[in-house]
């Protein structure tokens, strides 16, 4: 058989994340570090001037059963068009080293930048876009490979996160889907 | 119309032949194995063996495959197989290739790399590969 290759969300302390499998269910961007499905303990809170943040999102590929050859060619997109409402955003940029998200739990998440992820300074690859600009015609590149007869973690990291203005409305956001991509010899 | 998941043959000029399942203990075999240079044919078929998609090659073509997969968190994952070859002609990159969906079988084909197609991003080059450049001529 192919490749079985999951994405998981990596949430926690550098020593031991938590790796959890988001493949086949959607995964919160709320303002903790944690993955869940519907947890509504911790929302954004709407700012009344600037911007507030989700804790930033921290994805990669994982392979559990190896390749016959080599997987490479990852790529990350959007559909292109912005479906989470008034006043919310999105920013992506990737990462060759794993940093925990920060920020005040139930407020707003630390901005993502390259000062504020992992090392503060290499561990972002670049200062984070347009989440939307990355569509199937044009994607995200992302670095990284495996080959045979290795399994576990590859790839760099697809780091997002949400942005709130103070037009953005109460409630759940509805939801978007982003795609990843990559070649299997 | 046959439809996936789909698996490859590959056919020598000997008549020999490397399957994708080829062992008894059911090892999986790449792509990266095929002796590119006595490539005479590569088949998609079937669970059932019947082909979907059959590319043959003339000497001095170089196949062209990867087996590219779109997964979506908490979505659907889509496969498609690229096939095809390209061929140093006078100086220029010329290529064929084509886009098989593993789900429905359909087939996609373009006469060269084509951008704004998703499935058509640049194929990187793997260390076995004969391919000598990117699609993109």
């Amino acid at each position: 058989m192919p490749a079985t290759v999951t994405i998981r969300r990596w949430t926690g302390a550098g020593g031991g994340p938590t790796k959890s499998d988001i493949t086949s269910i959607n995964s919160r961007a709320n303002a903790e570090d944690a993955h869940s499905t519907g947890g509504t303990s911790n929302p954004i809170r709407i700012p009344s001037a600037g911007t507030k943040y989700s804790y930033w999102v921290n994805t990669r590929l994982s392979c559990d059963v190896t390749p016959a050859g080599t997987i490479n060619n990852l790529r990350w997109y959007t559909d292109g068009a912005n479906g989470f409402g008034t006043g919310v955003t999105a920013k992506v940029a990737t990462a060759n080293t794993y940093g925990q998200a920060t920020g005040t739990p139930g407020d707003t998440g630390d901005q993502l930048t390259v000062a504020n992820y992992g090392d503060g300074v290499n561990d972002l690859n670049g200062a984070p876009s347009d989440a939307f600009a990355e569509v199937s015609g044009d994607p995200l590149a992302v670095d990284g490979s495996i080959s045979n007869p290795s399994t576990g973690d590859f790839g760099d990291f697809v780091v997002y996160q949400l942005e709130v203005g103070t037009t953005a409305g109460p409630g759940a956001t509805p939801t978007e889907t982003f795609t990843w991509l990559y070649d299997e010899t | 119309m046959a439809t996936g998941p789909f698996n490859w043959i590959a056919i020598y000029r000997d008549g020999s032949s490397l399957w994708q399942y080829q062992d008894q203990d059911g090892r999986e075999r790449s792509t990266e194995e095929i002796d590119r240079a006595q490539l005479a044919t590569l088949a998609l078929v079937d669970a059932d063996y019947v082909p979907c998609y059959i590319q043959h090659f003339q000497p001095g073509q170089r196949m062209i495959y990867r087996r590219r997969t779109a997964m979506t968190a908490g979505g659907a994952t889509t496969v498609k197989h690229l096939i095809g070859w390209q061929e140093t002609i006078a100086g220029r990159n010329v290529q064929h290739l084509a886009a098989v969906c593993d789900a429905s079988g359909r087939v996609e084909c373009v006469q060269r790399y084509d951008e704004r197609h998703p499935w058509f991003r640049p194929i990187e080059e793997v260390a076995a590969d004969a391919v000598e450049t990117k699609l993109n001529p």
